[in-house]
């Protein structure tokens, strides 16, 4: 009981914040929009020069006219009300855009997400704990990862899965959820590969130092079978500095995204980002941004947590 | 915490910079005089075998999955469309009132019959029982309300110049429009075989507003086909439309994809996933021709590659400048090396495709252009006449392979004669925002452009837009009174050999003597299909403004 109102005081604290964090990242993802080069009206117009009443009919659909703080008051009202605005270029509101994209890229992120901790993990318990001959080749392999561009990574292993086996697709999201995951496979091992090894190089320090520590020592001493002291004082007290890597690592997979969702031809919310970025289309980056911050706020939530449920001293001292 | 969220919007917004999405330009083109179906086939260059049609389709095909390499369009809705993606989906769900013949010539198209009464009167006869995709029947009044819709300045049509000297659009009887024009325009008639010529239901495009041509809203046209769904993101199925005026097509669906990826497009269609596609990678273009899963073809096409020039002070408003930039480059290289042999050297604009007319006249003029082989001692005497010489800068596509390939060789070439040239590399989006721009544009001395194409095989459309002064393309600010003078007098030009008279001399000056921009090379379309298929018209523009997919079926 006592640690459950733990969480729930951590979350109602977290949830305060992120709404705060959302609003400030809201502003400057706006600002950054507005100071970044080039006309919105030429995204608008194609380059193609425009009538004088074609140009004010556009600058007023989309309070072109008014100023930036105006604009952005009007979108936030408009955000308050359910309204994200519209889209410039494709002249749709934004929810109609992003609807078929988020599942496609809430499911890549999940596989990607998996992929990367598991497989760091593995990684890590194979390095830390295996003899030196084993952890040179795990470390050795994760050197190699590490410094594969996901483009890289993501090229190779269309040609040798997609068209030289012949086992995969070589793009798309697919249709229904089976064949989603099955489009995904080759897109969230891209996507993983570098946090996955990164996430391994961090483990197989902490599970080594933890393996080395005095009360796995005492374990040994007392006798207690191998599996029980790795599972219950290895990987346990090693599983605080993985988690705290493993989040940060999910949020720069946010990131990374973008690439391998191009390189694969799925259309996801990083594609759609960044030709919204490059079109000037605000309300969609703003939108987009901020889910994906809503969506680093959940992960980050999601850590928390987790440390509370790892450390006991953290659920005492209410995070 | 709010500074690791900030660094994580910052970096996708980083990331977003750095990425990339397809796009591409369109310029206007030329058209042919008058009213019939006078259309002949340009002759191809030279050496490359280049093609107007392919084996057409002998069967029926259920659905066919066919790739927009320049990404989804932004618009179906035919004012605004003027680009790639746009146009490949449009030709089949919403047809002209005339129609541009695979050798880019003039055929009826919802116009039975179409009639020059005067050079300032055209009378368009609609045919009978035209239907539109809802089983509606087309009007005369539906025609009227289409072509208006070009001319109306708050609605801001691409095709707005072409409209520019029409009087009055009046519907003279049930199925009967009759145009009038200020003074004589031989461009008018010719362009009402590309979008601006779209005929589309009244009704419909006043109840969806603003939301016509959108993924929501819709088009309600005639043509072959008809959309079935289009998925923002995802892809744009169009299906065949019962009600079409000719025959039905063989295949039932097409699916259009939005896979940009050029490396991943090249995949998708050597395993089969993707069936066709059009402006296939260059860098591919090896391996697509000896691909097992499909046939390459090279086909005509008005599109081409230039160096060209923007206002910016310096070193380019020198006439031996850019000559220099003229004798550094050796074109029959870049055809073979960067384009792979699907691309022909050119000496103006005016290249060999774009004679819709009086070939004899272009030719004779054409051949008498200085034919510039790469001659860097040349090169390096010219620029040595110009003053104060340092660095200039060249603005490219980031996501055109070929165009990075084409910057890099031109760099290095002038390099060798001590001209130093700064790449500024832009992604798709941002490199046509800042070359269509004047403030944009004007912040680099020279843009390589690699995405153009003339509408029409017609030179007066790119003297008009292009060469003249204040024109939408005239990046150059180029402005010379007898060339301007010259294009309006061939835009009134009803004679086909007075026109191409008034136009070599255009080029003369403008490309003989002021070398207003570089023309390199005028690349062929590529177009791959699986070899399950056949029958898609091959050549640019053709394809964009006619239903390319009428003929498109199994492969025999």
């Amino acid at each position: 009981v006592r640690a459950g109102g733990d969480a729930a005081k951590l979350v109602g604290k977290q949830v305060a914040g992120a709404l705060i964090a959302l609003l400030l990242s809201s502003f400057v993802v706006f600002s950054a929009l507005y100071i970044a080069p080039g006309n919105t009206l030429t995204f608008l117009s194609g380059g193609r020069q425009m009538s004088k009443q074609a140009v004010a009919q556009l600058s007023q659909e989309y309070h072109l006219e008014e100023s930036f703080f105006a604009r952005y008051v009007h979108w936030l009202g408009g955000v308050f009300s359910g309204d994200f605005g519209k889209s410039l270029v494709h002249k749709v509101p934004v929810g109609t855009l992003l609807g078929p994209r988020v599942g496609t890229t809430v499911l890549l992120m999940v596989m990607a997400g998996l992929v990367t901790i598991v497989g760091g993990i593995l990684v890590g318990v194979v390095a830390g704990l295996g003899r030196k001959r084993t952890r040179g080749i795990a470390l050795g392999l994760s050197t190699v990862a590490m410094a594969i561009p996901s483009f890289v990574a993501a090229t190779l292993l269309i040609a040798i899965f997609a068209v030289d086996l012949g086992w995969f697709p070589v793009f798309g999201a697919g249709k229904g959820f089976g064949d989603q995951v099955y489009h995904l496979i080759l897109p969230s091992i891209a996507l993983s590969l570098g946090g996955a090894a990164y996430i391994g190089r961090i483990a197989a320090v902490s599970i080594e130092r933890a393996a080395d520590s005095e009360y796995v020592e005492t374990a040994r001493a007392r006798g207690l079978p191998r599996r029980a002291i790795v599972r219950r004082h290895v990987l346990r007290n090693a599983m605080v500095p993985i988690t705290t890597v493993a989040g940060i690592t999910f949020a720069g997979l946010i990131a990374t995204s973008v690439v391998v969702e191009s390189a694969f031809g799925i259309n996801g919310l990083g594609a759609l980002l960044v030709e919204s970025v490059l079109s000037h289309d605000f309300a969609v980056v703003q939108a987009i941004s901020l889910l994906l911050v809503a969506g680093f706020l959940v992960v980050n939530l999601g850590v928390d947590l987790l440390y509370m449920r790892l450390d006991p001293r953290l659920r005492r001292a209410g995070a | 915490m709010a500074v690791l969220i900030l660094a994580v919007v910052a970096g996708a917004l980083l990331l977003a910079a750095c990425g990339s999405s397809g796009g591409s330009s369109s310029s206007g083109g030329g058209s042919t005089s008058s009213s019939s179906t006078s259309g002949s086939a340009p002759e191809s260059g030279g050496g490359a075998e280049l093609v107007n049609t392919t084996p057409a389709g002998s069967g029926p095909v259920e659905s066919v999955s066919w790739d927009l390499p320049y990404g989804e369009p932004a618009t179906l809705d035919y004012i605004e469309a003027a680009a790639f993606s746009e146009n490949t989906v449009l030709s089949n769900v919403c047809e002209s009132l005339i129609h541009l013949t695979p050798e880019f010539g003039y055929e009826p198209g919802l116009a039975k019959t179409y009639k020059e009464v005067s050079p300032t009167e055209y009378v368009y006869d609609l045919r009978p029982g035209l239907k539109f995709s809802d089983g509606d029947a087309v009007t005369a009044e539906d025609v009227v309300f289409s072509l208006e819709r070009n001319r109306d300045a708050k609605l801001g049509s691409f095709w707005e110049p072409w409209f520019a000297n029409v009087k009055s659009i009046v519907a003279t009887g049930k199925d009967q429009v009759t145009v009038k024009l200020t003074k004589p325009d031989v461009m008018f008639n010719q362009f009402l075989a590309t979008a601006a010529g779209v005929v589309a239901e009244k009704s419909f495009v006043e109840k969806a507003g603003k939301k016509f041509g959108t993924s929501e809203g819709g088009v309600m046209c005639v043509g072959p086909y008809k959309i079935d769904k289009w998925t923002p993101g995802k892809e744009i199925s169009i299906v065949a439309n019962p009600d079409y005026w000719g025959p039905q097509p063989q295949t039932k669906e097409i699916d259009f994809q939005f896979l940009t990826n050029q490396e991943t497009t090249t995949q998708a269609l050597e395993t089969g996933e993707i069936d066709g596609a059009y402006e296939a990678p260059p860098s591919s273009w090896e391996s697509l021709s000896s691909s097992s899963a499909g046939t390459a073809y090279a086909g005509n096409s008005t599109a081409y590659v230039s160096l060209s020039f923007t206002e910016k002070e310096g070193p380019v408003q020198e006439v031996d400048f850019r000559r220099a930039m003229e004798y550094l480059i050796d074109r029959e290289a870049v055809a073979e090396t960067i384009f792979h042999g699907a691309a022909e050297p050119i000496r103006s604009t005016f290249f060999p495709t774009t004679w819709g007319y009086a070939q004899s006249v272009y030719e004779k003029a054409y051949e008498s252009l200085p034919d510039v082989q790469a001659d860097p001692a040349e090169a390096e005497k010219l620029a040595g006449e110009v003053k104060g010489l340092k660095t200039v800068t060249m603005l490219t596509n980031a996501d055109d392979a070929a165009a990075k390939q084409l910057a890099a060789y031109i760099q290095s070439q002038a390099k060798e004669v001590g001209i130093d040239i700064e790449l500024k590399e832009l992604p798709a989006a941002q490199y046509i925002a800042d070359a269509f721009e004047p403030e944009g544009r004007n912040r680099y001395d020279m843009i390589l452009s690699t995405t153009g194409y003339l509408d029409l095989a017609e030179p007066v459309e790119w003297g008009e837009i292009a060469l003249s002064g204040g024109g939408v393309f005239n990046d150059f600010g180029y402005d010379d009174a007898s060339v301007n003078k010259w294009v309006q007098e061939a835009r009134e030009a009803t004679d086909p050999t007075e026109r191409a008279e008034l136009m070599v001399k255009v080029q003369e000056q403008a490309y003989g003597k002021d070398v207003v921009e570089v023309p390199i090379v005028n690349s062929a379309e590529r177009l791959f299909m699986n070899s399950s298929i056949s029958g898609a018209t091959p050549t640019l523009t053709p394809l964009l403004y006619a239903p390319w997919a009428s003929e498109l079926g199994a492969a025999g």
